[in-house]
């Protein structure tokens, strides 16, 4: 099943060259480069959300949490705003109305990152490598099960699982997971 | 076996002991009848009916397009579903978590809009069809589904502006009008940012002058986003403010529903309207009574304080008809024993009700907990048809609202009123709170379980109320003789075959019960259990936690 589920999912485990040049904006208007994974750095950690997705809000602490504990161990953190009329003032409210770091908050407003990382859904998260490797894709946890259906407790912490492996110089278990919320958004044509 | 009450110790010991009584029957029975008196004591059985949506129908609201078009656009086709069934709540201002009023605010959310309406999962509606017609009916129908999923793949075309049917007209604030008394919580709770879902109980004095009937209830809470449900309860006792005050946590309100005098009066979760019970139909509510909310809340990922104002809406006079509730299995299936081993998948509770004189059924909800997967009741007449009277194929505990049907449906005096609901308590059911999963019975805390499918109801004649009533007290006869029954058999048919035999049972035991089996078959099966049942009845002196105030008489009240 792992295998298939890798196999299904090779054609994006290598972000291209050019991706890792991907410039958007923070909330503070500079610009940042959130694939190109500096020296000393293990990877980028990126974790797509919209304003208004219940269950991306649900996960802010979550979100704190993780990055409090992985940004000392070589790991960079990006809340990753991708509704495309989000401001950077909207972000940032959002981000203290949800103790998020403003420092972590970013805005992909054309989806540059969004269609690079093959992100389809918020809350979901990609761990990026210094060699564009996609190490993981999918859920913070498994603490939804479906839209609306909710565990007591996460059984799974695939994201901290996939970081501690990276840390452990060991291959991530499970690379590819499904993440629950709510679909990205439709971009305008006009 | 480990037990945790009083009761249930007191009947460990008393299996253990070397008594010349037969003791494990009698335990079994004891702790049933405790189980009675302090339901009949208790009187928070009586049920909610004050929540449906507010559209009257959904036919006269928009029309259902008989066929799906071939090029959907947006405003000839998705805007009119989109206001028929969602901007309710997904306008500015209200419960959902964004607005879907405008083409932007579709477009750019359409996958969304296709993957929820696909899988049902909105707009939140529960009751299946063909299962009951009620008012508020929130369904899509296929040929919407398809028509949305058409409009998406087409790539979300806008369409012809004059096409546009306008905005439905929304009223602000109170949906039901000026209420007759507005209560809010005195305090406000708060919620934190993160961590398992919260259940708490506040008490909002009323402060009334004299007995009111009330006909709806609207609940308006401050912070959407974290309220997710709240019961409703009278409470003319006190308990709820003696519990509220001895809680501890610097916090209003207090954890345990213990507060057992008290009678429910109405229900709300979101994606509920309120609305009026039909046919002039009313609830008292007692002078000095306070209502007590019995709410559940979601983190929602920041700090936020909710402070609920409920609206109360009273009839100018008393009603002519009584409003009955009953369920199928009595009292959220206290009686009924239920005890769901662990990793049990698919454990059935059944029960009936024979009506006992011509009634005309308003209204139909039902109550369990996480582990129930789903529910049902049919009605069998005795002219030999059946009427499918309402089911719920996914239960969902967190969209717990009361259904009014469009027309009354007419049940004859015996009648029999058959319920079903289904338990998953395997780790492969994903709203299962306990992991790994664990013996669970009946009980008050979410942990527990309940299950009932309830309805409301008024007596043809209103003068049939005394056997309704006595129909009523015969039902809870039933479960209980049917409850210690099955614990009894579960506890000593080792090859589930529904009968307890001399080798099943401890030879010592048997040489007790043994003048039970009257026909000295070897056997202990129908009249012979409910016989024992009814011998250990006897041998018990009544009592238990009788109080003086709570003469109850299965529904709540005494007027």
């Amino acid at each position: 099943m792992l295998a298939v589920v890798m196999v299904g999912c090779a054609s994006d485990v290598e972000a291209s060259g050019s991706d890792r040049s991907i410039a958007v904006m923070d909330v503070h208007g500079r610009v940042r480069l959130p694939l190109e994974i500096t020296a000393g750095t293990q990877a980028s950690v990126l974790v797509f959300v919209t304003t208004d997705c219940p269950i991306a809000n649900a996960y802010a602490p979550e979100i704190s949490a993780i990055a409090r504990a992985y940004e000392q161990r070589g790991f960079e953190f990006f809340v990753v705003h991708v509704d495309p009329d989000v401001s950077a003032d909207d972000a940032r409210r959002h981000a203290g109305e949800y103790e998020l770091d403003p420092g972590f908050v970013i805005l992909d407003p054309q989806h540059d990152l969004v269609r690079a990382l093959g992100i389809t859904i918020t809350p979901e998260v990609a761990v990026v490598l210094s060699d564009g490797t996609i190490a993981y894709r999918g859920r913070i946890d498994d603490q939804w099960a479906d839209l609306g259906k909710k565990r007591r407790a996460a059984r799974k912490q695939d994201l901290r699982a996939a970081l501690d492996a990276i840390l452990a110089g060991r291959s991530v278990g499970e690379t590819r997971t499904r993440a629950i919320g709510c679909s990205i958004p439709i971009l305008s044509e006009r | 076996m480990r037990q945790s009450s009083n009761v249930r110790s007191s009947c460990s010991s008393f299996d253990a002991a070397s008594s010349a009584r037969p003791l494990p029957f009698g335990c079994v029975v004891v702790r049933v009848r405790t189980f009675v008196v302090w339901l009949v004591v208790s009187a928070m059985v009586s049920t909610a009916a004050t929540v449906s949506a507010q559209r009257e129908s959904r036919s006269s609201a928009h029309d259902v397009p008989s066929r799906v078009p071939d090029q959907p656009t947006y405003h000839e086709h998705i805007g009119p579903i989109l206001y028929a069934n969602c901007t309710e709540c997904h306008r500015p201002g209200e419960i959902a978590p964004f607005s879907l009023l405008t083409y932007e605010d579709a477009r750019k959310r359409a996958k969304t809009i296709e993957r929820v309406t696909r899988s049902r999962y909105m707009p939140p509606w529960l009751p299946e069809e063909g299962w009951g017609e009620f008012h508020g009916e929130r369904r899509l129908s296929d040929h919407e589904i398809e028509t949305i999923s058409r409009w998406v793949a087409a790539g979300l075309p806008e369409g012809p502006r004059a096409a546009a049917r306008g905005l439905p007209h929304f009223t602000q604030g109170w949906q039901l009008g000026e209420p007759d008394l507005v209560v809010e919580m005195p305090v406000g709770y708060s919620v934190p940012a993160a961590g398992p879902d919260i259940y708490r109980n506040f008490v909002l004095p009323l402060d009334l002058a004299e007995d009111v009937w009330v006909q709806a209830i609207e609940v308006r809470p401050s912070a959407r986003a974290v309220l997710h449900h709240t019961l409703i309860f009278e409470d003319a006792t006190g308990d709820a403010a003696r519990l509220e005050k001895q809680d501890r946590s610097g916090q209003p309100g207090f954890r345990r529903m213990d507060f057992r005098g008290s009678s429910q009066i109405g229900a709300w979760a979101v994606g509920g309207s309120a609305r009026r019970l039909p046919g002039g139909l009313a609830r008292p509510l007692r002078r000095g009574a306070s209502i007590v909310l019995s709410s559940h809340f979601h983190p929602s990922g920041k700090q936020e304080t909710e402070k609920t104002r409920i609206g109360l809406f009273f009839a100018k006079e008393a009603p002519e008809r009584t409003l009955l509730d009953f369920q199928v299995p009595p009292r959220y299936g206290a009686l009924w024993g239920i005890d769901i081993p662990a990793g049990v998948a698919d454990y059935v509770v059944t029960d009936r009700f024979v009506v006992p004189c011509d009634i005309e059924l308003v209204g139909a909800w039902g109550h369990a907990h996480y582990l129930c997967t789903s529910m049902r009741a049919i009605a069998k007449l005795p002219d030999g048809t059946t009427t499918k009277l309402f089911s719920i194929r996914e239960w969902d505990f967190d969209w717990q609202n009361a259904y009014f049907y469009r027309n009354a449906v007419k049940l004859p005096k015996g009648s029999i009123i058959e319920s079903t609901l289904h338990y998953d308590n395997s780790a492969g059911n994903p709203s299962n709170p306990s992991d790994p999963p664990r013996r669970v019975r009946w009980g008050l805390q979410s942990t527990d379980e309940m299950g009932s499918l309830i309805f409301s109801c008024v007596a043809a004649k209103e003068g049939d109320i005394a056997v309704f009533r006595e129909g009523e007290r015969e039902q809870a006869r039933i479960s209980v003789a049917g409850a210690a029954r099955r614990r009894v058999v579960n506890r000593y048919d080792s090859n589930h075959d529904g009968i307890v035999t001399r080798d099943e049972v401890p030879a010592r035991l048997w040489a007790m019960v043994a003048r039970f089996d009257v026909n000295a078959d070897g056997t202990l099966q129908d009249d012979e259990l409910d016989a024992i049942v009814r011998a250990t009845q006897r041998m018990r002196p009544r009592g238990g936690r009788a109080r003086g105030d709570g003469t109850g008489d299965g529904n709540g009240r005494r007027r």
